[in-house]
């Protein structure tokens, strides 16, 4: 073949797919079957060294025909079971026979894990990572594929988002090493490190975008996690989160295969907390109106008179709160041939949460195609598209579930004509109060977010001889991203208004390897190296505009669509990343290991001083159970040692950061309102330059054991590492007086270590034919501790609202409040600490904050049971997290000082009534004075809303049956499989759900108050699912 | 094999292009100052940046004017309830408060903008050493204006301790990221006066609406008037007064308003195209437009209203109105959005001059100039021959009905208190209780861990 002829013959391939002429052929066919005698479905069946396959039918057989003439050997193989390879010889014309029996494949260690621009055998990794395939983590994935990554891997710390459909999670792994650059893992998608800014819509409609929520979990193949220095150091600067490696589905050699899977599930939340009705809520503020030295009834708000609540009564909970429908149709198809071979996926995805009109709908698309024109040269194509549509609350926590529990008052009713009959209020048009009533926020507000997301790349690899290959991957990661706001004239009391904000991002990136295989062949060394060069260009450019013209969405009426596409979307300049890298590896009759990493990474986002940055790293692996003296026994069969030592770094902060920036009229001759006086264009500085801005480094150290007990059936990992951030990135805070427009600017100063010790098990507990037990186990330990912060003071690094701070000596996120001692007995008033530990009524937050707690759990893991029996699957997974607090947030309103504009939980009951009483909560008072405090009810911050955050879930449990049709050419297998997810949750918290990520604004908020901090945040969903998923 | 290294270098080197520009990138808005500050024109636009933050809300917009009346006994309203306005109202704030971290942000964005264009001056070519002298006069008008207005909220008052010694504010007169700690009292009021005597030689006797000579002067009478230094603040007064070519309106709101005024020394302009910060706050405090529901979220006090009822007076119709609800509202400032921020007008310095005169035993000036404000309000005039005390109580009395709402009912109090009234009390407050002095915002303390917030409580 010509290979100028290359481009045509690809175009050919992609419209005549099955299409392959050979000469001299004949046909292979046979049986696989496993041990026990059983078909085995969908084992792949190869030639070897062609890419000439098929995979096995429902009955387990299989038929290759064009099979060159010729002794050839074949090869079966299939998840779970050892490789089979027999040979055969291949008479022209003619069919021949080969059956085989494959048999269950213990060793886990020769599986192929993705290691970021490569693969590498368990067996041959010193690195740390976690390899999650697609079926482990289905069952109890929520709308997004990272929900489903929960407990799977050790030291990785994932808290699911609100709630709230479409709401991002935080991922943590090894602890949080950072505070105010980015503390999350980096995400590579088919190679492709994508954008991927919580941020970008702010915390709009109470919950942080989440990027991710466009790939469809149903795509991806698996997911690998690299936890360790050794294994992430190939990233770089952008690599001390850890990383998450995304591979999605790739065409299978074989006949179309089809998979269609729906569900149809049901949302409710995990908790319902109960508040005051109408009556407990006239009784709480008259007792409280009545010990503050008032006499008579206490007023109500609003103007309201007594005669007009008559008979009001408005369970707002109940009506804000639903059970929410979710829906899921799942489409694919695998196919392949010698020359091409693709993967097709299609899925729609609507995901009602609990919340009023509040749900989350995906339509996604993918193909992703490998073409091998020569066997030295092949083509990868993978591309997505996936728009994603929220409807949100105006603010979970302000407009949905958050007002009903807190200003919507059970005294509002919800209609104007809702009020008695004879009350002046009674009105028959219209809601009442509508700022404070979140279904009138519901109906006379429309907040939606739209999303396109495009991933793309191409890859073309070439392998000029069997040692060497060279790879050159492009990259074009595209989203387009809008929040539009529908507000209606009753909500805006003047006309309707539509706004839009949207925003375009072009993540651009290409990356070219040369890998080559130095001593092939060679049984007793083997030393192999990569060299590449990346480049990575991001911009981002957004737009906002508000119009009310029309009564609609900006996207809903053609010609403001179209406008809006046409408006100029400013030309901002985005960061650039430009990477030198290089990968050794070196083993010694397989048991010894060195692989040697490198990385230099350059930035745009760092000062010209300190623009480029150095990643080394090394890793060793030590196979003890190889060796000769090791004693072959039954028992420990397997036995490695692994360490590494390395450097990654975080570049995680905005991109303008090193900048000194000012403030001017764009537009001279035109009135800037923000920038004038008295109609005179002004001009300011907003921030002073750091040229010495550069990335923050961890300095990380790895050493674990890795045993294989009975002949593998129990495995166990364990493993201790030691990280050190230095030049940590802090905000530090300039004091107001400073004159600047931005008072936080990031500089290098921090100090942070975190340590820890994961433990990891699994145990194949009884392995029969017809009956098989699984058990997994995991825990993890992080320890965290900030060694340095500079001139920082606590205050200077806070977590946003809830009261968390970093300070010297202690974890990042603190709780820094007034220490509450008790109630005090004779008058009811709380009994604060001071600074000295001494008991005082005051309540002075200057003084007086100490650290109360801490937003980290001591340990989290998870335990999961897999039983299979016969044609049934049953499986179980418990996630726990012990130690850490929560701070409520909203007690301070919800079990405080006691105004009529706020509504109470149960807990005010146990208050103090009389001298004597010992009771949770003070004296009623209407006045935070009478607490010690300052007039503000807001500045009532302190222990009593502490909660120990420990708790243990029912995360997923799942039964399946698979109806394997023996009869039926039809369908393969059909599997209905029923799932329930976070069902059981047992906790001492008494708030809504102890799994808290709370909505922030930016990195420093998120690593410092982003968990364990809630604010009427909604709780997690309960969820029962159902469905099924057909193979033909 | 050596076939192959070659291959790789080839490679290699296609891929590796001339990328010394590659990470050049910045945004729109990132210069370094002497690109963007080099010319009298960027020069004016940066000073009008520090008027602007001036005149924004949370500065001479309305909430000092505000929190002075909060705190002690101007105003009443609903709004008075669980917030920052309940913590001033109580004398209980904390370091948590929206007010006051807005104070500090934009008053001192103010003296950081000014500041700036001072530093960078000699490096802006253009000027004349007279043009220079005019920028170093009003950037130092800016900071002294707002170091002595923060000065008063945030510290005890000048003389409540008679070495002055108790902590003032950070004093700023460079703009830096530098750690800069509180300075006492009397070291705030000494770069006030440095600052403002400078300016009184630098700045031009005229100077469109920006800081002239007059206007440093008059505020250095209000300086030490507020210093109980009457000798000074008689002869600043007095220059302004008489060698000034201000005189008093004949209308009671024309200071406010966009006409011309020829009473306003200093104040902070809007233009009618502008709907900016400017005075959005008093606005929204005490002057709503009718036509949007109508009432402001604060009413003027009884103790206040009755003032002006103790005989009929042309202030009283010029400046309240009866609402429907029965309340008064206050209309002292007109409800579009066009008007002057009041700074420093002539009646304060005539208030000034005559009770500094009084205080220099000089009667017969404070009956003259504490008559002239009476006369032009249509009330009964001081008889020659009163008694002292009497003529006191005429010009503080005057003073509190002339200049409510304009950020000095809390000052004055607090002199009166240091100078003759070591007992009064301010709604029940002792004068001088912690709680009487603003707390430092964190945003001002939190960047310095040598800052001292102030004391708190000791009020209720």
């Amino acid at each position: 073949m010509k290979r100028k002829n290359i481009g045509v013959f690809i175009l050919l391939f992609l419209f005549v797919l099955p299409l392959s002429v050979m000469a001299q052929s004949g046909t292979v066919q046979g049986v696989v079957l496993d041990e026990s005698g059983e078909a085995i479905i969908g084992a792949s069946v190869v030639i070897e060294g062609t890419s000439l396959g098929t995979v096995t039918e429902f009955d387990g057989s299989y038929t290759i025909e064009e099979v060159s003439v010729g002794e050839v050997s074949i090869t079966v193989s299939y998840v779970g079971y050892e490789d089979k390879t027999q040979t055969i010889t291949v008479v022209e014309g003619e069919s021949v026979t080969l059956d085989f029996t494959i048999g269950e494949d213990v060793e886990l260690l020769n599986e192929v894990v993705v290691v970021g621009y490569g693969t590498q055998r368990r067996r041959d990794l010193v690195g740390n990572v976690v390899k999650i395939n697609s079926e482990d983590m289905m069952e109890q994935v929520g709308a997004t594929f990272e929900t489903g990554l929960q407990g799977k891997a050790s030291g990785v710390n994932i808290v699911q988002g609100s709630g709230a459909a479409g709401s991002s999670t935080v991922i943590n792994i090894r602890g949080v090493s950072s505070i105010s650059a980015g503390g999350g893992p980096l995400f590579v998608v088919d190679g492709i490190i994508v954008s991927q800014d919580n941020y970008l819509l702010g915390a709009s409609g109470g919950l942080n975008n989440n990027p991710l929520s466009s790939l469809n979990p149903d795509d991806i193949e698996n997911i690998e996690i690299l936890k360790d220095a050794s294994a992430a150091a190939i990233y770089g600067s952008r690599a001390a989160g850890g990383v998450i490696i995304i591979t999605t589905k790739r065409g299978k050699s074989g006949k179309p295969r089809f998979n269609y899977t729906t569900s149809l599930g049901f949302a409710r939340p995990t908790n319902v907390l109960g508040v005051l009705d109408a009556s407990e809520w006239v009784a709480v503020q008259q007792e409280a109106w009545e010990n503050s030295g008032n006499v008579g009834r206490f007023p109500l708000p609003n103007g309201l008179s007594y005669d007009d609540i008559e008979g009001v009564n408005t369970d707002w909970i109940d009506r804000v709160i639903r059970t929410g429908i979710k829906q899921e149709h799942n489409l694919s198809m695998r196919a392949g041939n010698k020359w091409l071979s693709a993967y097709v996926g299609l899925s729609y995805s609507k995901n009602e949460s609990y919340l009023l009109n509040n749900d989350f709908r995906r339509t996604a698309g993918r193909i992703n195609l490998d073409i091998t024109p020569t066997e030295k040269f092949k083509i990868s194509i993978s591309s997505s598209v996936a728009r994603g549509l929220r409807n949100k609350s105006q603010q979970a926590w302000a407009g949905g579930l958050g007002l009903a529990q807190s200003t919507a008052l059970p005294i509002y009713p919800i209609n104007n004509a809702d009020f008695p009959v004879d009350s002046p209020l009674y009105n028959e048009e219209g809601y009442y109060n509508i700022y404070n009533n979140p279904i009138a926020q519901s109906e006379l507000t429309d907040l939606v977010t739209r999303e396109w997301r495009y991933l793309n790349n191409l890859q073309l690899s070439y392998m000029p001889t069997d040692r060497l290959t060279f790879t050159v991957q492009g990259n074009y990661d595209f989203t387009h991203i809008g929040d539009y706001t529908l507000e209606d004239e009753q909500w805006t009391t003047t006309t309707h208004i539509s706004k839009a904000s949207v925003f375009k991002i072009n993540n651009r990136g290409m990356y070219g390897t040369a890998q080559y295989d130095f001593l092939k062949g060679n049984e007793t060394h083997s030393l192999n190296g990569i060299v590449g060069m990346e480049y990575q260009q991001y911009n981002s450019s957004n737009i906002y505009a508000e119009d009310n013209r029309f009564d609609g969405q900006f996207y809903e009426v053609k010609e403001y669509r179209e406008l809006l596409d046409s408006l100029n979307f400013g030309d901002l300049d985005g960061y650039k990343f430009l990477s030198y890298f290089a990968r050794v590896t070196y083993d010694f009759k397989k048991k010894y290991f060195v692989q040697a990493v490198y990385r230099r990474d350059g930035s745009s986002k760092f000062g010209a001083n300190n623009r480029f940055g150095d990643f080394p790293s090394i890793g060793l692996g030590y196979i003890i159970s190889e060796e000769d003296f090791f004693p072959q026994n039954k028992v420990l069969n397997y036995l490695k040692l692994k360490t590494s030592w390395g450097v990654t770094g975080n570049a995680n902060i905005p991109w303008t950061e090193q900048f000194a920036t000012f403030a001017f009229n764009n537009n001279p001759g035109t009135i800037n309102n923000g920038l004038n006086y008295n109609g005179n264009d002004v001009q300011f500085q907003i921030k002073e330059a750091n040229p010495n801005l550069k990335w923050e480094t961890v300095q990380s150290y790895d050493v674990g054991l890795e045993f294989g007990w009975f002949d593998d059936r129990l495995t166990t990992n364990l493993t201790y590492y030691y990280k050190l951030t230095k030049d940590a990135l802090l905000r530090e805070f300039l004091a107001a007086s400073s004159g600047y427009n931005e008072f936080q600017f990031f500089k290098n100063v921090g100090k942070i270590r975190n340590q820890g010790v994961e433990f990891e098990l699994r145990s194949n507990n009884l392995k029969g034919n017809k009956l098989s037990w699984i058990t997994e186990f995991n825990i993890a330990a992080n320890r965290n501790k900030v060694l340095d912060v500079g001139n920082a003071t606590p205050d200077a690094l806070d977590g946003g609202f809830g009261d968390t701070r970093v300070i010297e000596g202690q974890p990042i996120g603190v709780n820094f409040i007034v220490m509450f001692s008790h109630v005090d007995p004779d008058t009811g008033r709380p009994v604060y600490l001071d600074a000295d530990g001494n008991e005082t009524f005051e309540y002075n937050p200057a003084t007086m904050r100490q650290v109360a707690g801490n937003i980290q759990a001591d340990f989290i893991g998870s335990l999961t049971n897999k039983f299979s029996y016969k044609n049934f699957d049953f499986s179980f997974m418990f996630y726990f997290s012990k130690g850490g607090t929560i701070y409520d947030d909203a007690a301070k309103r919800q079990l405080g000082v006691i105004t009529p504009d706020w509504n109470y939980t149960y807990g005010v009951f146990d208050r103090w009534r009389e001298p004597g009483d010992i009771a949770d909560i003070p004296r009623f008072a209407t006045s935070m004075l009478e607490w010690g405090g300052s007039g503000n009810v807001w500045q009532n911050n302190h222990s009593l809303w502490l909660y120990d955050a420990s708790y243990l879930r029912l995360r997923n449990i799942t039964f399946a049956y698979n109806l394997k049709p023996k009869n039926t050419k039809a369908f393969k297998n059909v599997r209905f499989f029923a799932s329930g997810i976070n069902l059981l949750t047992f906790t001492k918290y008494p708030g809504w759900d102890p799994e808290i990520a709370r909505d922030r604004n930016q990195e420093q908020e998120r690593n410092v108050g982003g968990t364990n901090v809630t604010y009427l945040t909604p709780p997690q969903e309960k969820s029962f699912n159902f469905g099924v998923s057909l193979d033909f | 094999m050596k076939f192959q290294y070659i291959y790789i270098i080839l490679f290699l080197s296609t891929f590796t292009w001339s990328c010394s520009d590659f990470l050049e990138v910045k945004p729109d808005n990132a210069f370094v100052i002497n690109e963007v500050l080099d010319t009298p024109e960027d020069t004016r636009e940066f000073l009008d940046g520090a008027y602007d933050a001036l005149s924004f809300g949370s500065v001479y917009g309305g909430q000092f004017s505000l929190i002075s009346e909060l705190m002690t006994d101007g105003v009443y309203g609903e709004n008075i309830i669980n917030g920052d306005w309940l913590a001033h109202y109580t004398r209980s704030t904390d370091i948590f408060l929206g007010t006051t971290r807005s104070m500090f942000e934009n008053a001192f964005q103010a003296v950081g903008r000014a500041n700036n264009v001072l530093d960078q001056l000699d490096q802006i070519e253009g000027f004349s050493d007279v043009d220079k002298n005019y920028i170093e006069g009003e950037v130092k008008f800016i900071r002294a204006l707002v170091h002595f207005d923060m000065v008063r909220f945030f510290a005890q008052p000048y003389g409540s301790v008679a070495s002055n010694t108790q902590l003032g504010i950070a004093i700023r007169t460079t703009q830096s990221t530098d750690l800069v700690n509180r300075s006492t009292v009397q070291e705030v009021y000494n770069q006030i006066i440095q600052d403002l005597e400078d300016a009184s030689t630098l700045l031009p006797e005229s100077n469109s609406y920006y800081a002239n000579a007059w206007a440093a002067k008059a505020l250095l009478a209000k300086v030490y008037f507020q210093m109980n230094d009457f000798e000074n603040a008689f002869s600043y007064a007095h220059d302004v007064i008489e060698m000034g070519p201000f005189e008093l309106d004949t209308s009671f709101v024309n200071k406010y308003g966009y006409a011309p005024s020829n009473e306003v020394i200093f104040g902070l302009q809007s233009s009618h195209l502008d709907f900016d910060n400017a005075n959005g706050s008093y606005r929204g405090y005490f002057r709503p437009d009718p036509s949007n529901l109508g009432l402001p979220q604060l009413f003027p006090s009884n103790e206040l209203v009755v003032q002006f009822q103790t005989e009929p007076d042309k202030r009283f119709a010029a400046w309240f109105e009866l609402a429907a609800s029965g309340q008064f509202l206050c209309k002292k400032f007109a409800y579009d959005s066009v008007y002057t921020n009041p700074v420093i007008h002539l009646t304060e310095l005539h208030l000034i001059r005559g009770e500094a005169a009084l205080e220099n035993l000089n009667v017969d000036q404070a009956r003259t100039d504490v008559n002239l404000i009476k006369e032009r309000a249509g009330v009964a005039l001081v008889a020659p021959g009163a008694a002292t005390a009497a003529l006191f109580l005429a010009l503080r009395t005057e003073r509190h009905k002339e200049l409510f709402f304009e950020n000095n009912r809390m000052h004055e109090l607090k002199r009166q208190a240091v100078r003759d009234s070591p007992n009064m009390t301010i709604r029940n407050a002792p004068w001088n209780c912690a709680g009487m002095v603003c707390q430092f915002p964190d945003n001002e303390l939190k960047g310095n861990p040598n800052m001292e917030p102030n004391p708190q409580g000791g009020c209720n």
